[in-house]
Formats: structure tokens, sequence, C-alpha cells
């Protein structure tokens, strides 16, 4: 019973010895949490949040992709071999859509021996539970490659494919199609030309962060199809700016979901939606004409009077198309609207295009802080 | 030998007063009255020229800074991180206004500091403290300005309320420390009057090579290099500015040449311009009969209203550098000129040159207000909300509104037409009569 008492003694003596190890520890954490907080507070401060929104196939996460590419890291083998698969199912979608066409339009095959192949190419089963995530596995899709090739040359598909506004069609068919033979390698992995062009519908709501003269950058990409708009409205908390993306050479064409709706008239119609919303009277607006080398060229052959009856102007002239799809989108705006609306014509793999959002927001910074420092 | 060593202490410390208030005015006149007396009726007329001056210029300085000081604390809304820089421009104008014009003018009418030796000291410092908080206020503002509008994206993670309460702190601690010799070397000064009475003076006593020492350096830190700094960074606020009008005028052009090019665009990215919303509302897209005059009016008229603003901005920039310069540039050259040749500079200034550069530097606590504030038109807005319950006694005050309205402008008119500024005095009338009609508010609502 004596023995005890000197230790007690000591550890009053000492008081030092009641701060154990864990203790020690726990209080080089908590100040390493609060340096921690102090950072992120900073960061966020800085933060440039940037909203991405338009119709289905606009074009928004391919702008994404083309960022990322640039400015943040570059896909990893997981991501690559990730593309692979989707653009597998890019291509024996696109195929069996040609197919398809080819058979309702009354074309006739150019070989008839060709049946046989597009005959293979339906029977495909769409539903299995890889293709449901719009991805195909290397194995599956070699099976198919010599019948996808055959078809691909065959003169009836390929006028099907020239009468590709009438069903829906993927852009970056034809690109893989034509590139079919190097799909067909064992060892392929995609090219960033590749990863860009591969279409995969965004479903949820994805972020990608990234640097720009040391001004860092929040890009948030939401769905365009109708079903994900809804999921538009979550995004909007303390947003600098909105780029709202157009596929500027659809106005021949009709949407995915009810394939009645002129494509142009569904995005005049979301940015309407957008523009005029309260929550929105203070962000301004970044106008992304995208796909201008299309344009450029359906201009040449497509009479945009057939579809948007008042347009004045000559229709194979590409400024006049121009100027007019802008007065369009800039028409949708009520007076009351203050903030600028900058547009641009331009495609989502141009590499000029984050320099031009990074001087629109700089510009919207800039006359936010004329109106704070009270000098307008 | 008594009255000689009276009269040279006096000369002797007569200067450094001029560096804040125009107390040394009467002391001189004093001097020659003894030595060459004057006719009575110039002498009340000068005094009364100065008394209705100093007074024009005091009421407007309590009353323009009262005003902003009473509608930043009661209005949460307009507590922004600019509006802390206003507020405590603000105060300091009105311990300016309250320290400097009355304990000048008052003792000078009267040849004797009445207040006694401890509100000497308390005087001169309050009055350092004002004028030095003042101008590192304005420097701290253009600083902000200029951090802003040249580095918008990345000022925008340092310019917070904290930042600013920080600022403004060291700026009133930096004073109540660089202030501090007036309270320890200031003290009454006894001097003989015209009619053979003994009256005080209160003076700032040190040997005159640390008088010359301490000149200097207040003339470096509360004007040379202030000026020089907001000189700097508002120039370079303008030039940032005019880039940007000069970038979309540019823009402009090219969107007009495009427009009678035939060629066709081949790199969709080139065009960058922004539009403002059109100012007709259409309900669908109808073109109108001349596509082409029709788009160009509308392009070129999208960026105006922003390209004005910009423009009015740098305008108003200047104005500020400008009325800065003219303030306090006479005082402290006077100042200067007296530390080093304090005899040329008394033969030639004493009298009513003074007296006006005097008041010159406390014009700076009345346009202050002006510039800084009700020539904004959010603030303007700020103001009658925050005195919207007061609707119901315009008619009460409309009077007494007109009345000093009138007798503003015309004060304030009296002011711009010395500067040359046609523009400005036409804004700065049209301003003031807002302010004196508020004011009236103001003091309905006190």
């Amino acid at each position: 019973m004596a023995d005890f008492l000197p230790s007690r003694t000591a550890i009053v003596c000492i008081p030092n010895c009641l701060l154990s190890s864990g203790e020690i520890d726990q209080i080089r954490k908590s100040k390493e949490i609060d340096k921690s907080l102090s950072r992120e507070k900073t960061y966020v401060k800085k933060l440039v949040k940037i909203l991405l929104l338009g119709a289905g196939e606009s074009g928004k996460s391919t702008f994404l992709k083309q960022m990322r590419i640039i400015h943040g890291q570059d896909f990893d083998q997981r991501a690559k071999e990730e593309f692979r698969a989707t653009i597998y199912s890019n291509v024996i979608k696109g195929v069996r859509v040609l197919v398809d066409a080819r058979e309702k339009l009354h074309i006739p095959w150019g070989n008839p021996e060709n049946q046989a192949h597009g005959e293979t190419v339906m029977a495909f089963d769409t539903r299995s539970s890889l293709m449901a995530k719009g991805m195909m596995e290397t194995k599956v899709f070699l099976n198919f490659l010599p019948a996808i090739r055959a078809l691909w040359q065959d003169s009836g598909i390929q006028n099907a494919y020239d009468r590709r506004r009438e069903f829906q069609l993927g852009e970056s068919v034809k690109y893989f199609l034509d590139n079919v033979d190097k799909l067909g390698q064992l060892d392929y992995l995609p090219s960033q030309k590749d990863i860009l062009l591969a279409r995969k519908p965004t479903k949820g709501i994805h972020e990608y962060e990234f640097e720009i003269k040391n001004v860092p950058f929040k890009m948030v990409d939401v769905g365009g199809q109708r079903s994900e708009r809804k999921r538009w409205f979550e995004c909007f908390d303390s947003v600098t700016s909105i780029l709202f993306l157009v596929s500027s050479s659809e106005y021949d064409q009709v949407l995915m979901e009810d394939r009645q709706t002129n494509r142009l008239t569904e995005s005049l119609n979301i940015f309407e939606t957008i523009v005029n919303n309260r929550v929105f009277a203070n962000v301004s607006i970044i106008l992304f004409l995208n796909k201008t080398d299309l344009l450029e060229d359906k201009v040449k052959t497509v009479n945009i009077k057939d579809y948007f009856s008042e347009f004045t102007g000559e229709p194979h002239n590409l400024q006049d198309v121009q100027k007019f799809l802008v007065e369009c989108f800039r028409n949708k705006r009520r007076e009351q609207q203050q903030k600028p609306l900058y547009h641009h014509f331009t495609t989502a793999i141009n590499t000029e295009n984050i320099r031009l959002v990074f001087r629109d927001v700089k510009d919207t910074i800039l006359h936010d802080n004329l109106k704070q420092l009270m000098l307008q | 030998m008594e009255t000689f060593t009276i009269q040279d202490m006096l000369v002797n410390s007569t200067d450094i007063y001029k560096i804040l208030c125009g107390l040394g005015i009467g002391n001189l006149s004093e001097c020659k009255n003894e030595s060459t007396p004057s006719p009575s009726e110039p002498k009340d007329m000068n005094q009364t020229v100065r008394i209705v001056l100093y007074a024009l210029i005091f009421i407007l300085s309590f009353l323009g800074n009262s005003l902003i000081i009473a509608v930043l604390l009661r209005n949460r809304r307009m507590r922004t991180v600019t509006n802390l820089f206003l507020l405590s421009l603000a105060v300091s104008d009105l311990m300016l206004c309250v320290f400097c014009m009355p304990f000048t003018l008052i003792p000078n009418l009267m040849k004797d500091f009445i207040f006694g030796s401890g509100m000497c000291k308390v005087a001169t410092y309050f009055m350092g403290i004002s004028v030095s908080v003042s101008t590192l206020n304005l420097v701290a503002i253009s600083l902000e300005r200029y951090s802003a509008i040249c580095n918008p994206l990345k000022s925008r993670a340092w310019q917070t309320k904290s930042h600013a309460v920080k600022v403004i702190s060291a700026t009133w601690v930096v004073s109540f420390l660089l202030m501090l010799p007036y309270p320890i070397g200031s003290t009454l000064v006894p001097f003989i009057r015209s009619n053979n009475s003994t009256g005080n003076m209160c003076r700032l006593v040190w040997p005159s090579d640390v008088m010359q020492t301490w000149y200097i350096f207040l003339l470096l830190t509360l004007f040379l290099v202030p000026g020089i700094i907001m000189m700097t960074a508002y120039g370079l606020t303008s030039l940032e500015l005019y880039r940007g009008i000069r970038f979309e005028m540019t823009n402009r052009k090219s969107n007009r040449e495009k427009e009678y090019g035939t060629s066709s665009l081949k790199n969709g990215d080139s065009d960058g311009c922004y539009f403002q919303p059109s100012k007709k509302k259409r309900s669908e897209p109808v073109m109108p009969s001349h596509p082409k005059s029709k788009l160009r009016r509308v392009c070129s008229n999208s960026p105006t209203a922003n390209l004005m603003a910009k423009k009015r901005v740098i305008r108003m920039l200047l104005v500020i550098v400008g009325l800065f310069f003219l303030c306090w540039t006479p005082v402290f050259v006077v100042n200067a000129w007296r530390a080093f040749d304090r005899r040329s500079a008394d033969s030639l200034l004493s009298g009513a040159p003074i007296s006006f550069i005097h008041l010159l530097s406390y014009t700076s606590a009345c346009v202050n207000p002006i510039v800084y504030c009700f020539m904004n038109k959010r603030f303007r807005q700020g103001i009658l909300s925050t005195f919207s319950c007061c609707r119901g006694d315009v008619d009460e005050f409309s009077r007494s509104s007109t009345r000093r309205s009138a007798r503003g402008a015309g004060g304030l008119g009296t002011l711009f037409k010395g500067a040359g500024q046609t523009d400005g005095n036409t804004q700065t009338s049209g301003t003031l009569t807002k302010l004196t009609d508020t004011s009236v508010r103001g003091s309905a609502q006190a």
C-alpha cells in the first residue's frame, strides 16, 4: 500500500506528465485541421464557378473533356479503357441505326450479300448489362468487326448516312467508322481526339476543377436531356457565370427525345427559361454557339428559311445566319436583365475556348467590382 | 529685451500651425497693425468674408459627413467592404471639420485661445489625427480600387471585411502614434495684443531645426507620398478601363467590317463582343425589313451604355486625384516655403492669401462626401431607402431645404469655377441639391 504514494506525488508535482502522447497528437492534428480550413477558405474565395448548361448533344461534356486535357491532368489508362468501351458502343449503335434507316427509307443494298451482315448486327443484344451503361467489351466488338467494315463500305449504307438528318445519328459515328481498322487493333487505346469524340449522354452532375493563370476554376457539367434538367437548379449556389452551349448547326434537326421539336427551337426555349430566371439575375451568360465548323458546311446546302421563316437575308451567307442566331438568343432576354451577355462562335474542341471564358469571367467580375467600389 | 524675446518666439512658432490650421493669420495681422495701423473698415470686411466662408465649409462638411455616418450605421445592407472605408473617411473628415475650423477661427477672431492649455494639446492632437486618417483612408481606397479593377480575379481572395477592418485600424493607430508630438509639444504662448492686453496662442514649440525636420516629414508623409500613390493607382486603373474601352471599340469596328465583308468567317472564336439587352422588347424574333442597318445600330448601341459607364469612371478618378492636389498642394507648399525662408513667405502671403490657402485644405472634408458618396447612384438610393420613413415630414422642411440648397449650390459653384471643371460643377450642383434636401430629412430624423 505504501508503494503507491510516491507515484501519486510524482504525478501531482509534474503537471506535464498529465498530457499523454495521444493528447499531444490530438493538439497537433487540431492545428493542422485549422490550417487546412484556412487554406480552403482562401481557395473558395478565389474559386470561379461556371455552370455548363444546354440541350442534349450541345457539346457540354466535349467542352469539359477538352478543358481537362489542356488544363487538368490527362486521362489515365483506366479512363482510356473505359472510353474504348464507349467508342465500341457508339460504333455498334451507329451501324445499327444506319442499317435500320436503310430499311425504313427503302434504300436498296449496294451489295445484296451485305443483307446477312446487317442481320448479324441487328441481332446484337443491346440490353446486356454492359451495353446499358453505353459500353461494349473488346472481345464482343471484334466479333462484329468484319460485318461493320463490310456494311460501312456498302453504297446503300452510305446513302442512308447522307440522309442522316431524317433520323437520329451521332455526329462522331462517321469518324469512328472511317477509322474502324484502328479500333480493331488488339492494343488499341483511344487518342485524345478519340476521347473528345466519344459520345456518352451525361447523367447526374459532374464537377471538374483546374487552374488558369493561378485562378481556380470549377466547371459543373449537368445532363442536357429533358429528364436531366430538373437537376440544374441544384447547382446554382454562388455561380459566377453560366456557359450556355448551343449546337449552331442543328437548325434542321429534331430532338432525340420526341423526334418532333426543332433542336434550335428547344435550345431557345431552354435559354429563355434560364436567362429570365431571377436566380440568375446576378449571373453573366456566356453563349457558345458550338459546332461552327458544321454550321459553315450546312449553310451552303440547307436553307434556314425552311425552318425559321422569320429569317431575312442570304440563307447561304454564313454571317447572315450567324447574326440571325445571335439575335434569336438575345431577343429571349427581357429588358430587366442587367448582366452582360457574351457570345462566341466556336467548336467544343477549340483550344482557345478557355481564353474566351477566362476573359468574359474576368470582365464580369470587373464590372461587379466597379459597382462594389461605388464607382458606377 | 523681454518684449523682443516674446515677439521673436511668436514669429518662430507661427509656422507649425500653417500645416493644419490658419491660426497664424491673426498673429501676423496683429504685428502689422502694431507697426502700421490700417483703416477699420477693410479689416471688418476681411473678417466678415472669412467668417462666412468658414461657416459655409463647416456646415457643408458637418452635414455631409454626418449624413454618411448615419446612413452607413443605420442601413445594414450598405455595410460593404468599400463602405467601411467610406465610413472611416467620413469620421475623420468630421473630426477635421469639428477640430480644425472652430479652434482656428475663434481664437483668430478673439485674438486669444480661450479654451485653455489642456484643450490646446487635445485640439492640436485631434487636428493632426483627422488630417492623417483622412489622407491614409484616401490612399487605402485608391489601392483597393486598383486591385479590384486591374486584378479582379485575384483580389477576391483577400478583399474582405476583416481585411478592411485591419487596414482601417492600422490607419487610425498609425495616425494616433504619428501625431504624438502635438500633445507633447503644444502649449499656450502669451503675446501682446494691439490694445496692450495679453492674449495666448496655441503653438507647437520646438527648436528651429527640429521644426524644419518635422515640416518636411509631414510634407512627405501626408502629401507627397500619398499623392504619388493615389496618382499611380488611379492612373493604372484608368489605363485598364481605357484598354477595355478601346478593345470594345475595336471589336465594334471589326463587326461593322464583317457586316459588309463577303468572305466567310473562318475562325468563329474571334467573335467576342458582348451585348446588353435590347431596349425594345420583342416577343418573337421578327427581323425588320432592313436587317443590316438594324443590326449595325443594335450592335453599336449595345456596348455604348457600358462604354459610357467606364468613361464616367475614368473621369471621376481624374477628378478625385485633381481635388486631392488642389486642396492640399497650397498649404504644404507654403509650409515648406516657410520652413526655409520664413521672411519672404510671411511678407507675401499674410492676410487674404493664407486664409484662402487654409480654407482650401478644409474644403477637402467638404468635397470628399460628395465625390466618394453622393455622386454614386447606389449610395443615393441607399440614403433614400434609409430615410424613407421621413417622407411625411418633407412639406414641413420645404422652405429650409430651398434656402439651403440655393446657398450651398452657390458656394460650391464658386469653388469649382476656380477649378475650371464645368462638367464637375454641373454634376456637383445637382448632387448638392439632393444632399441638402436629404440633409434636412437627416436632421429631422436626428
